[in-house]
């Protein structure tokens, strides 16, 4: 796999949507991130456009049904697709959710939380290893964004994220969206906090990869992080913490899944991402 | 057995067969030698990218519609094209500046193809591909006259030696056999000498099937963006512009928008984005497998 440059770097998703405007756009883009999910059953000339596409801009892989965070082991079969398209494409890394998607042959059919305990973070670090074993390189582990506190949960989210990282030794790539949803989702959870204090609590140093995106107020007061919706401020005052603390290089993804704005816009808000990175950078310089 | 003692129907079976072979082994050894990794290119130039699939008439045709939709020319419903403004500003490139100096001369779409100033800017995109690998090199092309050569080699003499054999024994229905060989040297040169080379036919191939999701209706156009508009056009054709949308390129063009240049490479399927199905988030709307849940 190829090395990481040494350098910040901001990009976004890779969705056909957004095919022209990224094509047309590459200026303005460093890296791309694509779902791997969607070609785990792709034919050789679906891979080899990914490989084209490669050729353009680094390319990260993206999982989202791994159920990684689990004390259900993750299916072999779905980790040898996903070694699949690994191989075709050879990207720099890859990544997945920390969350729990099925179980005794159910899909629930969507990204949930896991209950925050010492039993998850165990069976999260035995599929991460698993991971490894099968697809060459651990995948970097992505906090996800729940509307309700999981039952049977014993620790924060800092606290959760920070055990899995220690024991699994697998990097975070740190969706900063998903950090502030949980902050006012949970807000009656006795794990409640604030996103600050989440922030403060992660080992930011060793921070690579991060997430950005927008989502949208429900009626009750909660978030929901639907990639619908522009950047909010916070996220990048946010991105701007995580660069003051970050010692390598950040590569941060703009996450975009529908109500597709005109590129123009999607191009903004990565500028927006680098000058908040450079603030980062700046206040880190000045100690 | 020799084959070659075969004779009426089963002698032209086996000489089928042995075409077919030759011919497979001439496209087999032609891609191997031509093929490769996709290299960087400028993916934001749309007559770039429609003259790698269809040459210059492509990149002319494409090059039109864009400056009709920049409103820089003018259609009107006889199919005449009128030049609305000619500054240096107006132009992206050298080869916009060819096509609205043709029309600023004339007002037939049609004739733009065989303007000699639109030709030479044609020869800019003509050489960056020949540098990706896309088109022949010189090389390649001397690579492809020896495959040609083996290849017809071994179909004209087999047939030949077939014809000698026949008469020298008295037969003389060699019409089938001359008919098979004339039409194994048609294919052979199709299969020797197309116009890209097995890694720009890929490149084609990789294009569409990137874009493949947002090739766009039949009838609206494309996310209200005429530059994807245009896009499309480069990577499809103008076959793939919604009539409704854009009907002045079906007057304007009407032979090209009327066969699909080609097929969507991609076989996208339904997306895998989960929009907001309650809980935490959505993941990426590609195509294909589905992701168990949504998140990220």
């Amino acid at each position: 796999m190829a090395d990481v440059e040494a350098k910040d770097r901001v990009g976004i998703g890779w969705r056909g949507e957004l095919a022209a405007g990224i094509l047309t756009n590459l200026e303005s883009i460093d890296v791309l991130e694509v779902i791997a999910d969607d070609f785990f059953e792709a034919p050789a000339k679906e891979l080899r456009a990914l490989r084209t596409l490669s050729a353009q801009r680094p390319v990260l892989l993206h999982g989202v049904g791994l159920g990684m965070a689990s004390t259900v082991r993750v299916e072999t079969k779905r980790l040898e697709k996903m070694a699949r398209v690994l191989d075709a494409v050879r990207p720099e890394s890859w990544s997945e959710h920390l969350a729990f998607v099925r179980a005794g042959g159910i899909e629930i059919g969507h990204l949930a939380q896991p209950p925050r305990n010492q039993a998850t973070v165990d069976g999260t670090a035995a599929n991460i290893e698993q991971a490894r074993r099968v697809c060459g390189m651990a995948p970097a582990m992505e906090n996800i964004a729940t509307l309700f506190d999981p039952p049977g949960s014993s620790m924060g989210d800092a606290e959760w994220l920070s055990s899995v990282m220690r024991e699994s030794g697998a990097s975070l790539l740190l969706d900063l969206h998903n950090v502030a949803t949980n902050a006012v989702n949970l807000w009656q959870s006795p794990w409640r906090y604030r996103a600050d204090d989440c922030l403060a609590a992660l080992p930011l140093e060793s921070i690579r990869f991060v997430h950005i995106a927008g989502g949208r107020f429900l009626e009750e007061g909660r978030i929901l992080d639907d990639h619908k919706h522009p950047v909010p401020r916070n996220v990048f005052e946010m991105l701007t913490e995580v660069a003051r603390r970050a010692d390598g290089p950040l590569t941060v993804v703009l996450e975009r899944d529908g109500a597709y704005p005109a590129m123009e816009e999607l191009v903004a808000e990565l500028d927006s991402a680098r000058l908040a990175i450079e603030k980062g950078r700046a206040r880190k310089l000045l100690g | 057995m020799n084959p070659f003692d075969l004779t009426g129907p089963p002698f032209l079976l086996f000489f089928a067969i042995l075409s077919l072979l030759v011919l497979f082994g001439m496209w087999f050894f032609r891609k191997a030698l031509e093929g490769g990794n996709s290299p960087a290119f400028d993916t934001s130039d749309a007559y770039l990218i429609a003259y790698l699939r269809g040459g210059v008439t492509e990149a002319a045709r494409v090059a039109t519609v864009s400056l009709i939709e920049r409103k820089l020319l003018t259609s009107a419903a006889d199919g005449k094209v009128t030049i609305q403004k000619h500054t240096k500003d107006g132009a992206h490139n050298f080869f916009e500046q060819a096509v609205l100096s043709y029309f600023a001369r004339s007002t037939d779409a049609v004739g733009l193809f065989q303007d000699p100033g639109v030709k030479l800017a044609g020869d800019g995109y003509d050489e960056r591909l020949r540098q990706l690998g896309a088109l022949p090199s010189a090389g390649q092309k001397t690579q492809r006259l020896i495959l040609f050569a083996v290849g017809l080699g071994f179909l004209l003499g087999g047939g030949i030696l077939k014809i000698d054999l026949a008469l020298e024994r008295g037969h003389s229905n060699i019409g089938f056999l001359i008919l098979f060989m004339i039409v194994d040297v048609v294919a052979a040169i199709g299969v020797g000498f197309p116009r890209l080379t097995a890694l720009g036919s890929a490149m084609v191939q990789d294009l569409q099937s990137l874009y493949g999701r947002m090739k766009p209706a039949k009838k609206s156009k494309s996310h209200g963006n005429p530059n994807e508009a245009v896009m499309i056009a480069a990577v499809f054709g103008i076959a793939a512009m919604p009539p409704l949308a854009y009907p002045y390129v079906y007057q304007l063009f009407p032979k090209a928008s009327a066969s699909s240049s080609s097929s969507c490479g991609s076989t996208c399927g339904s997306s895998s984005s989960s929009g907001d199905s309650g809980g935490g988030s959505s993941c990426g709307g590609g195509c294909g497998g589905g992701c168990g849940g949504c998140g990220s």
